[in-house]
């Protein structure tokens, strides 16, 4: 078996900030409205103008339509409201 | 802060980047760790985490006294004040209520009412796994199994590490607490299998757990009397499925979290409805706590070490004990005095050389197999009725059919199948597969925990139940 490439701990961080890093951007509309929920006091408007930035650079290249139909389309197998 | 969350997800990010920038400075990191673990548990009640402070704080002076340099009266005094303590805490949190009504109910069936009093206690999250932890320590260090730590922060994070707080796996001391003696490193451990564990833990939770609850479960346990035999028949293999796939799932994303921040916890499920046999089966449902009820529980008790009827009472007594666990319910009472009467079975026919004989021939193995599985299924439905009544009703419309149509959704049975897949599939799968994937470049990895990450986001309903094990 080939030598490991991912020993240290930096490694790691690379593989697992970029698979949570490619999961927001084709699904950024739930961190957003999180975002967005918790932003009352106007203390997380940093965050929530990169996220938004997000959802236009996902939606510019149909990232976040798509998945938004995948979704729409799995939850209508299984009777849920994907909106809830 | 349930872990299917954006909130977790969050919370994760952060620790992660935290635990491993502070790895060589193992105080800090510790001192982090378990900030962090306070914090995830605020998430609920913040005035609860004074009680996992209550708990730390018994746990650590209970086992200074009962180490192995201490005299040995002192040594079983403080075993005996810790373990009460825990118990005591246990009791008042979990059980006083139901005691209470049991005892309003004796005295007016006797005719001596007496005022009702309810306390109305709130039940904390996790009350149980605390105290099992902490009992487990201390009893580990009296009977010197291991040396008393000397550090209050180490016994403060074993009992309050985030990953196995809420609802395990249950950690022994003596293999957790050596691991935070040493700075934490990757070396040893699999990014890949981890990951492939996360992913499936959350899919079992997400996606079968999750949907064979709404569409199945929960409407026929709500009132079983409105549904025929089909669909009760089939909410009982469901449930067995629902239950495996959410606690399963919990414990598979808790020991992979862990790992990630470079700890290993013990494995807490193996394939269990594949077991032949009651005792085979608690060798392989949430390993954890059988081997702890086992060890703080049956083996005290005396075993089978005193005869025939000893042996019986052990077992019925460690199983209904097991099963008041769960909650302060008669559901939960006849569960477990149904698996124990089941094991005092198993353990009586594995003494006689017909099963013996049996066990080689395929055929008697299959029907064991089928069984036991029956068995599991039939004491689940106690176990998942809300109350003796509507565990009735479930069971009288299994005889009935109770004249209702069909109502089970088509998509419950492939859930239902993907829950009998994770039985079949070879064990060391996902430890192959990671393997493989440890060995490949950085954007393979990427792409294919991408994928599977993708994969559940798409199938994932937009909020989760909590989990079952959450109550206990």
């Amino acid at each position: 078996m080939k030598q490991r490439t991912c020993d240290t701990p930096r490694d790691w961080a690379v593989v697992v900030y970029s698979v949570l890093g490619l999961a927001v951007f084709c699904f950024p509309g739930g961190v957003l409205d999180f975002l967005e929920e918790r932003n009352g006091g106007g203390w997380l408007a940093a965050p929530v103008q990169v996220m938004r930035a997000f959802d236009r650079a996902s939606g510019a290249i149909g990232l976040s339509e798509v998945g938004a139909e995948l979704r729409g389309a799995f939850a209508a197998q299984f009777e849920q409201d994907a909106s809830q | 802060m349930l872990f299917p969350t954006i909130e977790f997800g969050f919370f994760f990010a952060f620790t992660f980047a935290l635990a491993w920038t502070f790895q060589n400075q193992n105080l800090v990191r510790k001192a982090i760790l378990l900030g962090l673990s306070l914090f995830f548990y605020a998430s609920w009640n913040p005035k609860f985490v004074l009680l996992i402070l209550a708990i730390g704080s018994i746990s650590f002076l209970a086992g200074s006294l009962a180490d192995a340099s201490r005299p040995k009266t002192i040594r079983a005094c403080a075993l005996f004040v810790g373990v009460c303590l825990n118990l005591l805490i246990l009791i008042y949190f979990k059980y006083l209520d139901f005691i209470a009504a049991q005892f309003y109910s004796l005295s007016n069936w006797i005719g001596v009412p007496v005022p009702e009093v309810f306390v109305d206690i709130t039940l904390p999250v996790a009350i149980s796994f605390m105290v099992f932890h902490s009992i487990s320590y201390i009893s580990d260090v009296h009977s010197g199994k291991m040396r008393a730590s000397s550090s209050p922060l180490d016994i403060f994070l074993y009992i309050s590490f985030f990953p196995h707080l809420v609802a395990g796996p249950i950690v022994r001391a003596n293999d957790f607490l050596p691991q935070l003696e040493a700075p934490a490193d990757t070396r040893g451990i699999s990014l890949d299998e981890n990951c492939l564990l996360i992913l499936g833990g959350l899919f079992k939770k997400m996606v079968i757990a999750n949907y064979l609850a709404v569409n199945l479960v929960d409407p026929v346990f709500t009132d079983p009397s409105q549904f025929s035999r089909w669909d009760l028949t089939w909410a009982a293999y469901g449930y067995a499925v629902q239950i495996y796939a959410d606690f399963s799932g919990y414990t598979d994303i808790a020991i992979g979290i862990a790992a990630l921040l470079g700890y290993r916890f013990p494995q807490n499920f193996n394939q269990p409805y594949r077991a032949i046999g009651v005792g085979d089966f608690w060798r392989r449902w949430h390993i954890t706590l059988s081997n702890w009820l086992r060890d703080y529980l049956y083996i005290p008790l005396g075993g089978n070490r005193r005869g025939a009827l000893h042996t019986v009472r052990n077992l019925m007594v460690t199983m209904v004990l097991g099963g008041l666990w769960h909650g302060a319910n008669w559901t939960f009472l006849i569960w477990g005095f149904l698996h124990g009467a089941a094991l005092v079975v198993d353990h009586g026919l594995r003494q006689t050389q017909t099963v013996a004989r049996l066990q080689r021939n395929p055929l008697a193995r299959a029907a064991a197999w089928a069984a036991t599985f029956h068995f599991v299924c039939f004491a689940w439905i106690f176990f998942r009725a809300p109350s003796l009544d509507v565990a009735g009703q479930f069971l009288s419309g299994l005889w009935t059919d109770n004249g209702a149509a069909g109502t089970a959704p088509w998509i419950v049975f492939p859930l239902i199948a993907c829950g009998a897949l994770t039985q079949v599939l070879p064990a060391d799968a996902r430890t192959i597969v990671g393997r493989m994937l440890d060995g490949q470049g950085r954007a393979v990895r990427i792409g294919v925990n991408f994928v599977l990450l993708y994969g559940l986001l798409v199938m994932a309903p937009s909020r989760s139940a909590p989990f079952i094990y959450f109550q206990f």
